[in-house]
This record gives structure tokens, C-alpha cells and sequence, in this order.
């Protein structure tokens, strides 16, 4: 029996060291801001290690049949059956999350990508024929579904159901949630990628000799009421420098304006030469992209700043890391990276979403300019009809424009834009909502089918799981119910001991006199059992 | 109903759960009825505020930390009623009455207004029992605390009364916690396709619930028998840490619907 006691007391030493961990672990990944990292091996060793302390205790301890006990048998075995669960899912279980746009006309689904990469058969097909959105006042979203259409792929018979975030939906062994939808805007605040129309709040082009003027009163429009500054691009000194308006008149040829609205502050930044591309996306995806683009030009990397209260760096500087960039002055510029080094490459360092503006010279030099800010687009449209639809709107829209726009698509799998040509944008099916901005000095277009991220999942051990919860929550709803009603005669671990006696049921007469802090010595408790007396002299209070 | 009125009656309702917390201690001196009048009247303001989010949100009020709150403070009484008649645990009625009160004196302190949107994930039956479980849970978790606060003061012969106090608590807490991590778990199981998903304030109540079942355990040791009232303070912690900071330290948590 001691050997038994010596057991226990280790074993309940090791559920402390377990919970320990864990709570170490917890708190780490809080302060790290890593909480992902929980999900890895520490999880895995605490649940396994309690699941073998836990047999192995239950082993040992042979707890005798009794009706009081039910409560422990309950939760024990439920636990057991809990974890048996969770394991199974860990060791055949598959979730695979898919973007499936909503088109009432579009193209069955049967195949998913896993992880992996490899085609998994769903041994069915669907489609997502419609989209139902209701929102607050405030924006946010109040009610969501989305009408599916399951097809055969053998009798192609069809049947038509629907998901919501509370609705999931069981097939040939795969259960379907929906976790969430993508409209545009909503995808660009969730994705890392941010916001992707443009930096630019608005563009002003003028062409001859009295551009400077034009520009002036264009941008007039935006600065009015306000404090602002002009920045001139200077090629010689490859910056943004600080002009006076009388200079901005005196210039001639072409000129673009970008105007950045800072609370009551206007940055008006002017440039003689226009961008010739534009990227959006992470730092790696600029520098994949740029590379891919010019890949034997000398490019240099600038970082706009549009900070009003730093003047000594108000112009777009060669970009090293930001830091770095923070640290220079106009005698110290920093200087170029090595451009083949793309993993060192400060623009790397945007795991964000950023803007990259490519202006190219004529001597093989490329200038890419990173812009941060997030900005809202000039114009928006939404159609429920494809692309047909949407590029017949857009022509509307556009066709007094000089310049007529082009079209970039949202590609789900890279997170980002891709060129879309007009003859692609027709076959697109679905509900398409589109942002217009100005990107340079064209006008472009970017185009979001609306899609709902779906969940596909199969758990092997899901009704196991469900058991051994439901079990563990009925035994302790019998340990909450029988606790007191037998007293704990046995002591330790259950069994005949005097090591510890069992909390005592005390009546007024027994109650000892003296007080605690705070207040008088309680009154007793009244004895447990079905008959209750009211003690003598006391009050069951 | 304005916020000044709100936490006018909150203040109004932690003086009466005070008083009441008062009285009861100088049971020989005030009649019992005097401290039970209080309590039903701290009571009866706390209800007030419980049916006004009620009214305002036109469904369960749980829609802000303020709500759920005002409901944590409105639960000590009929739990300490059930306790009484089912354990005779009637003598903790002091230590419910100054939960009460803390709870009550928090809300003066608080921002009582909140627009409710509800929002699509909410919309489940999980909903209610996953947060009525909890509340309840922590409110029992709070008079073990109390009482294990106490017990360190206690004379030697009186400090069984009181581990056998937060016994009967304990056995309480433990339970409704259990059920109120599956209830949320089977609820996540349905809307996000995983049962845990290791979020902040998941890993946090899973933590508390470790440190509850430890106290359990240990409570059946002789040799750890000594050691229960340290995890019934670290359980209360955790409670803390679970309910407040997981939401103010802001970790992304996808149980942060309100702040």
C-alpha cells in the first residue's frame, strides 16, 4: 500500500510538472507573441503524458465499485475516451481549407488540395450558387450564408443545401463549414497582404508649359484649409526635395501630383517622370517580381516617407533597412544592397503588404519606390453577372478617359494581383465587386470575386472526442451532486488511513469559540444526509 | 437608462452587497434579517442592471466584459441558496456578499455602454451555457479564495472548517468549469472545425482547469494534502488571468468579440 501512496504522490508531482509546463509554455508564447507554437510538440507531450499518467494511474489504483464514486468513474473514463479521440484525429484526421468563389453558373468543385499539395477526391462535387450578407449599421457583419449545390459525380444527380457559420454540412465522410467570405475590402483587411489600391489619394497630370499652374490648382482642391508642402522629385539627387510654389509654377512638361492627407496636414509630392509598373505584396513578392521583370538592370530600392514631423528625411531615400534608413542624413546617404542578395535585402523585411513603384532610365537603372500607406479606392463595382458584366460597366465608367484602364485580378493561392486581359475577365463567372484607383497614370482596376473560405474536415475520432466530453461533463455533474453525501471515511487515496482525516462535520455545539480575522468564527455546517437537524443554540445561517 | 444612472446603481448595489457583508459578520449585534435585506436589495440593483443590458441588447446580456460582469455579480446569491440547502454551506453567506461586492464595486469603474451586434459565430446555442457555466464556475472560485485568504489567519482549529469550505467550493468550480471548456470546445468544434485551437485565453481556462484538478488530487494526498490551499489561490489567478488580461493583453484571441 505504500508503494501505492508513493506512486500517487509521484504521479500527482508530475500532473503539477505538466501543468507547469504548460503554463510556462503559455506564457511564453504570450510574451513571444508566438502562440502558434504551442500547437507543436509541447501540446503533443503534455496531452500524451497526462494520458499516460492517467491509465497508468487508474491502473494502479483499482478503485472499488461503488455508487458514490460514479462521478470519478465518469470523468476518468471519459478522459480516457476524450483523448483516445484526439488522438485519432492527430494520427487520420485531414482538414483542408479551400476559396471557392460563388458562381450560380460556374464549375463544380470535386478536388482539393491538401497541405501536401496532393489532389485529395472529395467523392462528390458542389458549387456555391449564392451568397446572402447582412450587416450592422456599423459595417460589421450580423448574418452570412451561402447556398451549395451537391452533385454526384457518378449519377450527377443534384441536391441543393446550405452552409452557415453555425450550419455545417456533412458529406460522404467530409464535414463543410463555412469559415468566412470575400468580398474585396474584406479580404484585404484579413489577408496579410493589406490594403493594394493605390498610394496615391489623388493624380494630377498636366502636359505643357504652364503644367506647374494646372497641377497647383488641381491639387488645390485637396490642401484647401490646411497646412501643407510641396516635394519636387530632383533626379539629379535621386530625392524628393522642398519647393516653393513659385518653382512649381516655373516648371514645365509633364507633371504628376500625389497628394498624402495626413490628419491636417497635405504632403503634395511631384514628379516630372511617371512610374511604368506597379507591384503589390510582400517584400519577398516585390523582389521576386522586380527581378523576374529587369532581370539584368542595376535596381535600387527607395522607401517614401510621408512622415510631416520628420523633415530632415521628408523625400524617398535609397532604402537599406529601415532602421538604417532612419539613422541616415542627406551627407550619409545609405547605400544600394546588393540586389543579387534578395534573402538580405532590407525589402524583405515588409512581411506586410507594400506598394512598389517602378520607374525605369533610360541607361538600365531601375528605381523601385516602397510605399506603406493604405489608402481607399477611387470608385467600386459590383456585379453579379461575371465579367461580361463588370467590363461593360468599367467601359461606361472609363470611356471619356484618355487612358483606358487594365485589369488585375485577386488570386487567392499567391495573395496577391495578377494582370487580367479584358477577353479573361469576360469568361469570369460569379459575383465580382471591383475597385478602381489611379495607379501612376493609368487607371486600374482591381478585381475580387466574391468567394467563401470553406473548411473541409475529416475526424475519425470526432464522436469520440464527443463522447468522452459528454462523460466527463456528466461525471461531474455526479461528483458537484454526491459530494458530501458520503463522507470521505477511507482518507488517503481512497483507503483506510489516519493520515488525513476527513473534513469534519461540525455542529454549533462543536464549533470552536475562538474567531477568525475578519469576522466571527463561522457557524457550523449542519450535518449531511437526508435528515437535517437544526443544531441546538445555533443558526443554519 | 444614462451611465451615470448605471453606475450610480452599481455603487448603490456594492453598498448594500458591503453592508450586508457587515452585518453578517456582527450577527450578534444585527439581526440576521438586517444583513439578508441588504443582500436581497444589492441584489435586487444588480438584477436591475442585469435586465436593463437585457433590454438594451434584446437578448442574453453577455455582450461586453461590463455585461458579463453585472451577470457574474447577480449569480453569488442564488448559488449561495442552492449551497445552503444542498450542503448547508449556509455559513459562507459573508464571503458571497463581499464577492458580490467586488464584483459590483468593478462596474462603477466601468464603461457601461455597448452596442450589441451579435456577432454570426455567436449565433449558437452554445452560446448561453458555455458563459453561464463559467460565471458560475467563477463565482464559487472566488468565495474558494476568500475563504483560502481567510484560512491562512484562522487559529489551527478552525482551519479544517475552512479547507472543507473550499472543498465544498472547489468541487463546484471544477465541474462547471469542465463543462464549460466542452461546451465551448464542442461549440468551436462546429464553427471553426477544431475542438482546441490553442488561442490565448483557450490555453489560459485550460490552465485553471489543470490547477483545479491538481487541487483535487492533492486534496486525496496526505503528504499534498497541505498544498491545496496554494492551488486554490493559483486557481483564482487563473480565473483572473482567463477572464481579464487574456482579453486587455489583446493576443488575437478569437474569443475577443468584446473587450
Amino acid at each position: 500500500m505504500k508503494a501505492l501512496q508513493k506512486f500517487h504522490f509521484c504521479a500527482y508531482l508530475i500532473l503539477l510538472v505538466l501543468t507547469l509546463l504548460m503554463a510556462a509554455g503559455v506564457c511564453i508564447a504570450v510574451i513571444s507573441g508566438d502562440v502558434g507554437a504551442l500547437t507543436g510538440g509541447l501540446a503533443a507531450f503534455v496531452f500524451v503524458a497526462f494520458a499516460i499518467v492517467q491509465i497508468v494511474c487508474l491502473a494502479l489504483y483499482q478503485p472499488a465499485l461503488s455508487v458514490y464514486k460514479i462521478g470519478f468513474y465518469l470523468m476518468h473514463v471519459g478522459l480516457l475516451i476524450l483523448l483516445a479521440g484526439l488522438g485519432a484525429y492527430a494520427l487520420g484526421g485531414e482538414s483542408i481549407t479551400v476559396q471557392v468563389p460563388i458562381s450560380e453558373t460556374g464549375n463544380y468543385y470535386r478536388y482539393v488540395q491538401n497541405e501536401n499539395g496532393e489532389d485529395i477526391d472529395l467523392g462528390f462535387a458542389f458549387k456555391l450558387d449564392k451568397f446572402t450578407l447582412e450587416k450592422y449599421e456599423s459595417g460589421s457583419d450580423k448574418y452570412y450564408r451561402t447556398d451549395v449545390t451537391f452533385a454526384d459525380p457518378t449519377t450527377l444527380a443534384t441536391e441543393n443545401d446550405y452552409l452557415e457559420v453555425n450550419r455545417t454540412l456533412k458529406k460522404n465522410g467530409w464535414k463543410i463549414y463555412l469559415m468566412s467570405y470575400s468580398d474585396g475590402v474584406s479580404t484585404l483587411r484579413s489577408m496579410p497582404m493589406g490594403d493594394v489600391y493605390s498610394m496615391v489619394h489623388s493624380t494630377y497630370s498636366a502636359e505643357g508649359d504652364s503644367s506647374g499652374t494646372d497641377i497647383l490648382n488641381a491639387v488645390y482642391a485637396d490642401i484647401e484649409g490646411k497646412w501643407y508642402d510641396y516635394y519636387l522629385y530632383n533626379e539629379e539627387n535621386e530625392c524628393f526635395e522642398s519647393v516653393s510654389e513659385e518653382k512649381i509654377n516655373a516648371t514645365t512638361g509633364d507633371l504628376w501630383a500625389y497628394t498624402f492627407p495626413q490628419d491636417n496636414y497635405v504632403l503634395v509630392y511631384l514628379t516630372q517622370s511617371s512610374f511604368t509598373e506597379t507591384f503589390s505584396g510582400t517584400g519577398n513578392d516585390i523582389l521576386a517580381r522586380v527581378e523576374e521583370s529587369y532581370p539584368d538592370a542595376e535596381i535600387s530600392y527607395y522607401k517614401f516617407i510621408t512622415d510631416p514631423y520628420r523633415t530632415d528625411y521628408r523625400s524617398a531615400k535609397l532604402l537599406y533597412t529601415v532602421d538604417a534608413l532612419e539613422t541616415a542624413t542627406e551627407d550619409a546617404p545609405v547605400t544600394a544592397p546588393a540586389t543579387e542578395d534578395a534573402e538580405s535585402n532590407p525589402v524583405a523585411e515588409y512581411t506586410d503588404a507594400v506598394h512598389a513603384y517602378v520607374r525605369t532610365d533610360g541607361d538600365g537603372k531601375v528605381k523601385v519606390y516602397i510605399f506603406e500607406e493604405k489608402l481607399t479606392p477611387d470608385a467600386s463595382y459590383s456585379t453579379n453577372e461575371g465579367g461580361s458584366s463588370m467590363l461593360a460597366t468599367v467601359s461606361n465608367a472609363y470611356g471619356a478617359a484618355a487612358i483606358a484602364p487594365t485589369f488585375q485580378i485577386y488570386d487567392a493561392k499567391s495573395g496577391g494581383y495578377v494582370a487580367l486581359a479584358e477577353e479573361d475577365l469576360v469568361e469570369t463567372v460569379g459575383v465580382l465587386n471591383a475597385y478602381a484607383a489611379n495607379m501612376g497614370d493609368s487607371p486600374v482596376i482591381f478585381v475580387h470575386p466574391l468567394s467563401n473560405l470553406l473548411l473541409l474536415k475529416q475526424d475519425p475520432g470526432e464522436y469520440a472526442t464527443l463522447i468522452g466530453m459528454i462523460l466527463v461533463m456528466l461525471g461531474g455533474v455526479m461528483m458537484c451532486l454526491l459530494h458530501g453525501r458520503k463522507k470521505e471515511k477511507d482518507g488517503e487515496d481512497g483507503r483506510n488511513s489516519s493520515a488525513s482525516p476527513a473534513p469534519a462535520v461540525q455542529t454549533a455545539a462543536e464549533a470552536p469559540s475562538s474567531q477568525p480575522v475578519g469576522g466571527k468564527t463561522p457557524p457550523s455546517r449542519p450535518p449531511q444526509g437526508k435528515k437535517r437537524k437544526k443544531a441546538k443554540g445555533g443558526r443554519n445561517r | 437608462m444614462t451611465p451615470t444612472v448605471l453606475k450610480l446603481i452599481a455603487l448603490l448595489g456594492a453598498i448594500c452587497y458591503y453592508s450586508a457583508f457587515v452585518t453578517e459578520l456582527l450577527k450578534k449585534k444585527c439581526p440576521v434579517i438586517v444583513s439578508r435585506a441588504l443582500w436581497a436589495a444589492g441584489f435586487a440593483l444588480n438584477a436591475a442592471l442585469v435586465v436593463n443590458n437585457y433590454l438594451v441588447n434584446g437578448y442574453v446580456p453577455f455582450v461586453s466584459m461590463y455585461q458579463v460582469l453585472t451577470f457574474l455579480g447577480v449569480c453569488f446569491l442564488p448559488i449561495w441558496l442552492i449551497m445552503r440547502f444542498l450542503r448547508g454551506s449556509g455559513w459562507m453567506a459573508p464571503y458571497f456578499m463581499f464577492a458580490a461586492g467586488i464584483v459590483m464595486t468593478g462596474l462603477c469603474f466601468m464603461d457601461a455602454e455597448s452596442v450589441w451586434e451579435f456577432a454570426p459565430a455567436l449565433q449558437s446555442p452554445f452560446f448561453i451555457p458555455h458563459v453561464l457555466v463559467y460565471m458560475i464556475s467563477y463565482c464559487m472560485g472566488a468565495v474558494a479564495f476568500i475563504l483560502t485568504i481567510l484560512s491562512y489567519f484562522v487559529k489551527k482549529r478552525d482551519l479544517h472548517r475552512y479547507e472543507d469550505g473550499i472543498y465544498d467550493c472547489v468541487t463546484v468550480v471544477f465541474p462547471f468549469m469542465t463543462m464549460g471548456m466542452f461546451f465551448g470546445s464542442i461549440w468551436a468544434n462546429e464553427i471553426w472545425g477544431h475542438f482546441w485551437s490553442w488561442d490565448t485565453k483557450e490555453n489560459f481556462s485550460l490552465i485553471t482547469w489543470l490547477i483545479y484538478m491538481l487541487y483535487l488530487h492533492f486534496r486525496r494526498n496526505a503528504k499534498l494534502k497541505k498544498y491545496t490551499r496554494l492551488l486554490a489561490l493559483a486557481g483564482f489567478v487563473g480565473i483572473i488571468v482567463t477572464f481579464l488580461f487574456a482579453n486587455v493583453l489583446n493576443t488575437g484571441s478569437v474569443h475577443s468579440y468584446s473587450s
